[in-house]
């Protein structure tokens, strides 16, 4: 097994691909090859957020001060 | 009507994870900050750091397993034996198998103030998956190479 499969395994097979033949979707080829899927995604939405749902999620609300504060 | 205790313009936090034999979906069902490292970017105070936390723990609980099927509807990349091969669509069948490397990131943007009813605002969501598992489990998901 090649330390790098994707490169050259199709000489597993006797057949010389160039790299370039990595199996196809009859499944043939090295299927121990590793397969690395990379995706983004994004949104934005509105919060709303109850004080009984904080501090449900452990929050302690703080003493009456005035923290505000832009990051 | 009384100043907001607590308000966050552009509190940014990230959580970078490396969760082998995790599936995606099982990310959607856990408390981040209980499994992951949840890092703010910039300056915040301490009463922001603790509301931007708890905020992440609300939404990601009401939202995150939504986003990441959504997330699911999108296009990506892969990559074979470490080596570029081009773009494929994604599937929901992805959401439930283990994968043997899942890494990801994910980065929560809060906008929004906190009175005595709750906090209301705005939240940026943003997330980057990089899952590797065997040629073969991949076709067995549907996925055409």
């Amino acid at each position: 097994m090649p330390e790098h499969p994707g490169q050259d395994y199709g000489q597993d097979y006797g057949q010389s691909y160039g790299g370039q033949d990595y199996g196809g979707q009859d499944g043939s080829g090295d299927e121990n090859a590793e397969v690395t899927i990379d995706y983004e995604y994004a949104t934005e939405e509105s919060i709303e957020v109850s004080m009984d749902e904080l501090t449900a999620s452990g929050y302690q609300p703080e003493p009456d001060d005035s923290s505000q504060y832009n990051a | 009507m009384p100043d907001p205790k607590v308000s966050i313009s552009g509190g940014s936090f990230t959580v970078q994870g490396y969760a082998p034999g995790w599936s995606i979906g099982n990310l959607g069902q856990c408390r981040l900050g209980d499994n992951f490292q949840i890092t703010p970017t910039g300056s915040m105070s301490d009463p922001q750091l603790k509301l931007g936390l708890h905020l992440i723990d609300c939404v990601w609980g009401r939202r995150g397993s939504i986003w990441l099927e959504q997330s699911l509807s999108a296009g990506g990349t892969f990559s074979l034996g470490g080596t570029p091969m081009g773009s494929l669509q994604l599937n929901n069948q992805l959401l439930w198998q283990p994968m043997k490397d899942l890494r990801f990131t994910l980065t929560f943007v809060l906008n929004g103030q906190l009175d005595q009813h709750g906090a209301t605002g705005s939240v940026s969501f943003g997330s980057q998956f990089k899952v590797t598992d065997s040629k073969a489990t991949m076709l067995g998901l549907g996925f055409h190479f």
